[in-house]
């Protein structure tokens, strides 16, 4: 039998790990546990924690298991970033659309990311708080602009009110398993049957172009 | 036939773990099974219809070790005729009644039955069990490279053992005769002493000189553990008692580990890899293997004596008949929880050098006796890595080669308890005593305590900006137990256990502090962490930390026990960076070195289906520019933010 870690066969349980990074108070915490919460109302809750929170999804017929691992989003944890978020397969980078701090910081988070896990880590770009649209201080074009530029996603959030949460991580888990699954053919040309080699090292590309590619239009942001 | 090779040639060195073909065969085997070839080749050998004259009359021009399965006159049972050496007595030639019992075929005498008589004799190719020595398949079926020319020997039937195919062209040397050949001892344990013709993968370097011949070992073998000993050619045998103290005592346990066993295959779908327990399920009470063990130990018959283990310390008639694993299916009965019975299962084997995985185990063993000290390591790192790394290769291997049923070969891979128990257990004192040495060494462990030191004398919120309740001093104490716990345990597994367990702990106190409902993301919690950690003032942790994510399989590593261990490596992280720069750099450069090297090693591991280059793991060097602070919202400094290497100079 094969073993289902990491990106896992096409037949098999998917074990994706995303990473949730956002400053604080944008309100990261809420939006998973929003997301985790809403499908596993049970008794679970009491005492559920929201550092590392897991979810299971049947997506097309084929099993995910989901696993979130929330960050410290304060300054002073910033270069503990890493530690957590290698071996990721998707990150969620939130920025609070009232705040445009926070929206830099994403922008950071990305850079760093790109360059430490490559392209094949899927980007979720997401404006939390559309409940304060009155607020905002970050423009949509602005944003979404960025996110394509980067080859992210970019959605529009509200935990207070429920809102593009279920979509946002449905369509980022149907993105790892693209990833998961172009991996898995390409894996197959090179004969390899190594069971055991699992997504999430991937290559991190020191090349400069790669990095241009992937980061070049922070400056343009 | 079949595309996919049953098994693989070895590539003794620097093989890639995870490969799943772990097994060895001798390099005339192409691509075709042991077992495919018997399959094949079956009108040879098996002569149901001649009787014994005919069987010797065969047999007289082959070699040591060639053979027939015929049937019986008398008894109507199969009888398997082995050749062997010339000056053997009373003859060169002797016979074995295979057994038929519950549609499961063995050898008179011996322990482990198999579902067809195929298996059987292939087992026996490899592993001589209660035979002289192995069996050996006629050159010509071995040197075969094809089907179709199997083919063609099958369809000689015994007419191939007269004909020009029939060469016997010089072979590897004749079987060892350096042993004589088992008088029939009621005492299986016997049958287990002397050379085995079993190769270790790992090193092969130095098993060539021992291991004259080499053998295959068939990877789809399913040897099965027999729970019959009705055998009227055996001794009677009392069943041994069952531990009825230790079944007492552990009722409960056993109840809630075996429903914890149904929800994951559940949850998982069987195929998912196991996360750590989650943290909303722990309890204090979680049952920790690694430490009860001592007790269970006294408690427990031995079920089987390797080589390691000459004088049989038991000679009670009750235990002298019966074999290790026979003893050892009357132990499976019920008293043990699922996940401890393949534990024990997979520790007997590996300490029965009867079988390719207990030479295997046995060997690193004694190999890793000799080199686990702290002059023969250079890091911490390496060590566990090597042992890491053999730890995924005798867990392919054991499941690769069969011996173990579908049910426990699963649970085997989901889990690595067992692998553990037979590996980590007997090697814990020395590798810790090492570890402790070799992080003194390198001032480590100095650097963390005074770093702790410095720490301690700040509040919460100074410290890392705490700003939730956090555990008072009869918390930390509780703590402190857990860690003193925690670094008893030999299994990686447990110790994350009991790290969950600190980690609830801290959640409590938080929660106890705080408005009703609320919960805390990682915001909250790292500071509280890390402030708890200070409290505790173990500098150990942090070797305790490398032993855990070092040997923990890396699926696990994603699970929630592998975020709180990632939580608490990025605590002492956190601690030990320097409290005036905290706040930009972060981490001390032995951090991010040994982030690198953890990086690397993950790398290799997997390397195998990988594209990745040296420059790139290089590139994952953690560095975060000083200043980071001030000019962070300035976009020139995003250009660049946050791995600008060169001026640190962090090592490639």
């Amino acid at each position: 039998f094969t073993m289902a870690a990491g990106g896992g066969a096409g037949n098999k349980t998917y074990s994706f790990k995303v990473v949730l990074l956002g400053e604080g108070c944008v309100g990261k915490t809420s939006l998973v546990l929003r997301y985790c919460e809403n499908k596993f109302n049970d008794k679970h809750i009491t005492t559920l924690q929201a550092s590392f929170l897991t979810k299971k999804l049947n997506i097309t017929g084929k099993r995910v298991n989901l696993a979130i691992w929330d960050t410290a989003g304060q300054e002073r944890f910033h270069a503990l970033g890493p530690i957590y978020y290698r071996d990721s397969n998707g990150a969620i980078l939130v920025y609070d659309i009232t705040d445009e701090d926070s929206f830099q910081k994403v922008k950071n988070w990305v850079k760093e990311l790109r360059k430490m896990l490559g392209n094949e880590i899927c980007l979720c770009i997401v404006g939390n708080k559309v409940d304060l649209e009155k607020e905002r201080h970050v423009s949509v074009e602005e944003a979404e602009g960025y996110a394509e530029s980067v080859g992210a996603k970019h959605y529009h959030t509200s935990a207070k009110l429920n809102k593009g949460i279920e979509e946002l991580f449905l369509d980022l888990c149907k993105r790892m398993m693209e990833t998961a699954q172009a991996e898995e053919r390409a894996k197959g040309n090179g004969a390899s049957q190594s069971t055991t080699s699992r997504r999430g090292v991937q290559i991190v590309d020191d090349d400069p172009q790669a990095a241009t590619a992937a980061g070049g239009c922070c400056s343009s942001a | 036939m079949q595309e996919d090779p049953v098994y693989d040639f070895p590539e003794p060195v620097g093989k890639p773990i995870g490969e799943r073909r772990a097994c060895l065969q001798r390099s005339s085997l192409k691509s075709i099974s042991v077992l495919d070839r018997l399959l094949l080749t079956h009108p040879v050998w098996l002569q149901l219809s001649i009787n014994s004259a005919t069987a010797l009359h065969i047999l007289q021009r082959e070699p040591p070790g060639t053979f027939l399965v015929r049937r019986s006159n008398t008894s109507q049972k199969k009888v398997l005729c082995v050749r062997l050496a010339d000056d053997c007595l009373p003859s060169f030639f002797k016979q074995f009644v295979i057994q038929e019992l519950d549609s499961t075929f063995s050898l008179e005498r011996a322990a482990i039955s198999f579902p067809d008589l195929c298996r059987l004799i292939a087992f026996y190719c490899v592993s001589r069990d209660v035979l002289p020595f192995p069996l050996e398949l006629p050159e010509a079926i071995v040197k075969a490279s094809s089907h179709k020319q199997l083919e063609s020997i099958s369809h000689m039937g015994v007419e191939f053992w007269s004909s020009p195919l029939n060469f016997r062209g010089p072979r590897n040397g004749p079987p060892p005769v350096e042993e004589a050949p088992l008088p029939p001892s009621p005492t299986p344990e016997d049958s287990g002493q002397g050379a085995l013709c079993f190769i270790n993968p790992l090193f092969l370097q130095f098993q060539t000189a021992l291991h004259r011949r080499r053998h295959q070992f068939k990877r789809s073998l399913k040897v099965r553990v027999s729970t019959e000993n009705s055998s009227p050619f055996s001794p009677p045998f009392a069943p041994p008692p069952p531990p009825p103290l230790l079944a007492k005592k552990k009722s409960k346990k056993v109840h809630q580990a075996s429903r914890a066993v149904e929800a994951r295959v559940e949850g998982e779908g069987g195929t998912a890899p196991r996360y750590a327990p989650s943290l909303s399920e722990l309890d204090s009470s979680s049952s920790l293997s690694s430490l009860e063990e001592t007790e269970e130990n006294s408690e427990r018959p031995l079920l089987t004596k390797g080589t390691s283990n000459p004088s049989p310390p038991c000679t009670s008639p009750a235990h002298q008949p019966v074999s290790g694993l026979r003893k050892l299916s009357a132990a499976f009965v019920s008293f043990f929880v699922p996940e401890k019975r393949v534990a024990r299962l997979v520790e007997d084997l590996s300490r029965d050098k009867r079988t390719a995985f207990g030479v295997l185990v046995q060997d690193f063993l004694r190999q890793q006796h000799e080199v686990i000290k702290p002059q023969c390591q250079r890091s911490g790192i390496e060590l566990l890595q090597g042992i890491r790394l053999f730890l995924s290769q005798a867990k392919t291997f054991l499941l690769d080669c069969g011996d173990l049923q579908p049910p426990i070969e699963t649970m085997v891979h989901d889990d690595e308890k067992a692998m553990f128990r037979c590996v980590l257990k007997p090697l814990k004192g020395q590798i810790d005593g090492t570890l402790q040495t070799l992080h003194q060494r390198d001032r480590s462990t100095q650097s963390m305590a005074e770093s702790l030191a410095k720490a301690r004398g700040k509040t919460p919120l100074e410290c890392f900006g705490v700003r939730v309740g956090v555990p008072d001093a009869a918390d930390v104490e509780k703590v402190l137990q857990k860690l003193a716990l925690m670094r008893r345990a030999y299994s990686p597994i447990d110790k994350v256990v009991l790290l969950l367990q600190v980690c609830k702990l801290i959640y409590k106190a938080m929660k106890d502090n705080s408005g009703e409902g609320q919960e805390f993301g990682a915001d909250d919690f790292l500071p509280a962490l890390s402030y708890v950690l200070v409290q505790c003032n173990m500098p150990e942790l942090s070797v305790e930390v490398e032993y855990m994510m070092e040997l923990l399989e890396s699926s696990w590593l994603k699970g929630e026990g592998g975020y709180y261990l990632t939580s608490v490596y990025a605590s002492l992280c956190l601690i030990q960076s320097k409290p005036e720069v905290v706040t930009s750099s972060g981490l001390t450069r032995e951090a991010r070195d040994s982030l690198k090297d953890w990086s690397r090693r993950r790398k290799k591991l997997l390397a195998h289906a990988m594209l990745y280059t040296w420059s790139a793991v290089s590139a994952f060097q953690l560095h975060a520019p000083s200043k980071l602070e001030s000019s962070l919202a300035t976009k020139s400094h995003i250009l660049e933010w946050p791995f600008i290497v060169p001026t640190q100079g962090a090592p490639a």
